[in-house]
C-alpha cells in the first residue's frame, strides 16, 4: 500500500491511492471552469455565475491583513477532481480505499450510533449518503450541493450567493467559480430535526483544492443542527481549502452549525461563513480549529429582524508552524438583537493564534446587546497570541461589552496539581481541557471526546 | 518625548490642538498620566507609553467629553520593552449630540518583557441620538509569562438607574448629570494620592460643566 509515513504526530496523516474518473488540469482557467460545469451538467445560469466569479476572482487582491498567504501556489492546484463514477447509497458499495479512509476517521461508528444521516465527501463529490426515512418524511432535504442544484434548482437559484455575494472577497469569488460538493439542507416550516446532520470532508489527491459550497435554508420556526468534521491526509506540497457556507434562518427558526477542523498542517484553510437571521431567529456557530497551516475564518451573523440572536463559540489551537487567525462577526441591523462571541485560543510550540472579530451596530438597532469574550493561553516562550477586536457602534441605546485576556498557565495552578502527585504534563493537559470546557460541552458527545483527545495529542511534548 | 525617571504625575489638558506625545518610563520609575479632553471640533490624540526600564509602571487615565459635531481620534500604545513592568489604562468618554469617539489601543509585549502585567479598558457612554463610538483594542503578545487583559464597553444611560433616581425625587436633567458625573469621576477612583485624585475630580467637573 502506498501509505505515506506520517509527518510529525499528525494522527490522521495517511494517503490512499487515488481513483478518479476526471481530473482537471492544474491551475485555474476559463476552460477549467467550463469543464467543471459541463461535467456536472449544470444549468446555464450556474455556468455563467461561475464565469463571472472567475473574472471577479482575477481582479480581487489577496487580503492585506491577517495571515501570510503569499506562499500559496495558485497555478499548481487541481481545481476539480471527480473520484468515482456514480454516487452510491449503501456503505458496502463504496470503493475499498474510500471505505477504509472513512473507517479510520470513524464514520461507521457514527452511523452505528443512529445519527440522523451521513453525507461523506471524498475529494470533490459526495459519494455516500444515507438519509433516514424519517427525515424525508418530514420533508427535510439533505443532499450534496450538486444534487441539490439538480433536484431543487428553484430553491438553490433563489438563495445561492445571496448571503455571500461573488465579490465579497477573493476566496468567495474563487469558490463560486469552481465550487464542487458541500451540502444542501432545506428544513420546512415548523420542522425540528432532532438528531444532528453530519458531513465529513476530506482532501485526498495531493495538490487538490477543495471548494465545497454549503447552503442551509431553515424555514419559519424550524430547527436543525449541522455537523461538519474535517480531517485531511498529509502531503508534501501545500494545499488549499476554501469553502463558502451560506445559512438562512427565517422567522423564529434556529440553526446550529458545528465544525471540527483538523486539516493536516500544510493546508491553507480560507473559509467564508455567514448566516442571515430574521425576526426572533437564532444562529449558533460552534467552531473548533485545530489543524491546518493557516486558517482564516470568521463565522458571521447578520441580525436582520427584531430580536434575532447570534452566537459564535470558537476554539483555536496553534502548534508548531501553525497560524490560526479566527474569530467571529456580529452585525446588528434590527432592534433588540443580541449576540455573543466566545473565543478560546491556545498557542504552543511556536504557534500563533489571533482573534479577529467585529461587532457592528447600525443606526436603528435600538437596545442591541452584544458580549465578546476572548481568552488566550500561551504555553511556551516561542508562541504568540494576538487579539484584534473591532466595535463600531452607530446607535445610542445599546449595551456592548468586550473582554479579552492573554496569559500563561498559572504557576500556582501547576504547583497545586503537581503537589497532588499529578505530573506536570498531565497537569497542563488538565488545565487546558478545563480552559476550553465551556465550548467543548456544547459539542455532540463523540466530537467532545475527539476534541479532548486531539488537544492532548497536540500538547504531547509541548511542556515548556 | 518625555522621559520619566522617578514617580511622576503628568496632566495633559487637550482642546483643539490635540496631543502627540511619547512617554518613556525608566527603571523602577512610575508614571501617572491624566488626560482631560473636551472637543467640539476634530482632534487627534496619540499618547504612547514605553516601559523601557525593568520594574517600571504606568497608569493612563483619561476622560473625554464630546459635544456638537466633535470627533476624537485617540490611539494609545502601551509598549512593554522590559521585564517586570506594569501598565494600566482606563479611558472613558461621554459623547453627546452628534459627537464621535474613535478609540484604537494597542498593548505590545516584546519577547524579553516577561512578567508583564498589562490592562486596558475603554468605556463609552453615548448620550446623543447621533453620537457614535468605535473601539478597536489590540493585543500583540510575544512573551509567554504575562497577564494582559483588555475590555471595552459602549452603552447609554441605564433606564433602571434613571428610574431609581426618579423614585428619589431626582428627575430628568439632574439625574442625567449625576449619572454622567459618576461615570466619568470613577475613572480616577484608583489614584492613591488623595490630592491628585481630588484635583482630577475637580477638573472633570469643570470639563463637563
Amino acid at each position: 500500500m502506498n501509505t505515506q509515513p506520517p509527518v510529525g504526530n499528525y494522527k490522521y496523516g495517511f494517503h490512499k491511492p487515488e481513483h478518479y474518473v476526471f481530473k482537471s488540469e492544474r491551475g485555474l482557467t476559463e476552460d477549467v471552469v467550463r469543464q467543471v460545469s459541463a461535467h456536472k451538467g449544470e444549468p446555464d445560469w450556474m455556468r455563467d455565475r461561475r464565469l463571472t466569479a472567475l473574472s471577479v476572482y482575477g481582479k480581487k487582491p489577496l487580503p492585506l491583513w491577517g495571515a501570510d498567504l503569499t506562499a500559496i501556489k495558485f497555478d499548481d492546484i487541481y481545481y476539480y477532481i471527480k473520484p468515482t463514477k456514480d454516487k452510491v447509497s449503501d456503505w458496502k458499495d463504496l470503493p475499498p480505499e474510500i471505505r477504509d479512509t472513512y473507517d479510520r476517521i470513524g464514520i461507521p461508528e457514527a452511523e452505528k450510533k443512529f445519527l440522523a444521516g451521513v453525507s461523506a465527501q471524498y475529494e470533490s463529490e459526495v459519494v455516500y449518503k444515507s438519509i433516514q426515512d424519517t427525515l424525508s418524511k418530514k420533508g427535510v432535504v439533505f443532499l450534496d450541493m450538486d444534487s441539490g442544484l439538480k433536484e431543487y434548482p428553484d430553491i438553490v437559484r433563489q438563495y445561492f450567493g445571496t448571503i455571500i455575494p461573488t465579490g465579497d472577497n477573493k476566496f468567495a469569488a474563487l469558490n463560486t467559480s469552481v465550487w464542487s460538493g458541500g451540502s444542501f439542507v432545506y428544513v420546512p416550516k415548523g420542522v425540528h430535526v432532532d438528531l444532528p446532520l453530519q458531513a465529513y470532508f476530506r482532501i485526498n489527491a495531493a495538490n487538490m483544492g477543495q471548494f465545497e459550497r454549503t447552503l442551509i435554508v431553515a424555514e419559519e420556526g424550524s430547527f436543525v443542527h449541522y455537523v461538519e468534521g474535517c480531517t485531511a491526509p498529509i502531503y508534501t506540497t501545500d494545499s488549499l481549502h476554501s469553502a463558502v457556507v451560506e445559512i438562512i434562518v427565517k422567522k423564529g427558526a434556529r440553526v446550529r452549525y458545528t465544525t471540527i477542523q483538523n486539516w493536516s498542517t500544510n493546508v491553507y484553510n480560507l473559509v467564508t461563513k455567514r448566516a442571515r437571521v430574521e425576526e426572533e431567529g437564532t444562529m449558533e456557530w460552534v467552531d473548533g480549529n485545530l489543524g491546518s497551516k493557516v486558517t482564516m475564518k470568521y463565522p458571521s451573523v447578520y441580525l436582520m429582524g427584531r430580536k434575532a440572536r447570534g452566537e459564535v463559540l470558537s476554539i483555536a489551537y496553534a502548534g508548531a508552524h501553525q497560524h490560526q487567525d479566527a474569530g467571529g462577526k456580529a452585525i446588528h441591523f434590527a432592534p433588540e438583537t443580541t449576540s455573543q462571541i466566545i473565543s478560546k485560543s491556545i498557542s504552543s510550540g511556536g504557534g500563533r493564534t489571533s482573534y479577529r472579530g467585529l461587532v457592528h451596530v447600525y443606526p436603528g438597532a435600538k437596545n442591541a446587546k452584544s458580549k465578546v469574550v476572548c481568552d488566550a493561553l500561551i504555553l511556551d516562550e516561542r508562541s504568540r497570541s494576538d487579539t484584534y477586536p473591532t466595535m463600531k457602534i452607530d446607535e445610542q441605546n445599546v449595551q456592548i461589552e468586550h473582554e479579552a485576556t492573554v496569559s500563561k498557565i498559572g504557576d500556582e495552578q501547576l504547583f497545586y496539581l503537581t503537589s497532588r502527585g499529578v505530573t506536570k504534563e498531565q497537569a497542563q493537559s488538565m488545565i487546558v481541557n478545563g480552559f476550553i470546557e465551556p465550548i467543548v460541552k456544547e459539542l455532540p458527545l463523540e466530537y467532545a471526546v475527539e476534541m479532548n483527545r486531539l488537544i492532548e495529542l497536540q500538547m504531547e511534548g509541548s511542556v515548556g | 518625548m518625555k522621559r520619566i525617571h522617578n514617580n511622576q504625575v503628568i496632566v495633559e489638558r487637550v482642546g483643539g490642538e490635540g496631543l502627540q506625545q511619547e512617554y518613556i518610563v525608566g527603571k523602577d520609575a512610575s508614571l501617572t498620566l491624566i488626560l482631560m479632553v473636551r472637543v467640539s471640533g476634530v482632534v487627534s490624540l496619540t499618547p504612547s507609553v514605553t516601559l523601557k526600564g525593568p520594574g517600571s509602571s504606568a497608569t493612563i487615565l483619561g476622560v473625554i467629553y464630546g459635544t456638537g459635531k466633535g470627533v476624537v481620534n485617540i490611539t494609545t500604545l502601551q509598549h512593554h520593552e522590559a521585564p517586570n513592568t506594569t501598565s494600566n489604562l482606563l479611558i472613558k468618554s461621554v459623547m453627546t449630540e452628534e459627537s464621535m469617539c474613535r478609540y484604537e489601543g494597542s498593548i505590545l509585549v516584546d519577547k524579553r518583557a516577561q512578567k508583564t502585567n498589562a490592562y486596558q479598558r475603554n468605556e463609552n457612554l453615548l448620550l446623543g441620538d447621533h453620537a457614535h463610538a468605535t473601539s478597536k483594542p489590540a493585543l500583540e503578545i510575544l512573551a509567554n509569562d504575562v497577564r494582559c487583559t483588555h475590555g471595552a464597553l459602549v452603552k447609554t444611560l441605564d433606564a433602571d438607574e434613571l428610574w431609581y433616581a426618579a423614585t428619589r425625587g431626582i428627575g430628568g436633567t439632574a439625574a442625567r448629570y449625576m449619572i454622567l458625573n459618576g461615570f466619568l469621576l470613577s475613572t480616577f477612583d484608583g489614584i492613591a494620592d488623595t490630592i491628585v485624585r481630588e484635583e482630577a475630580y475637580r477638573e472633570t467637573l469643570s470639563l463637563v460643566a
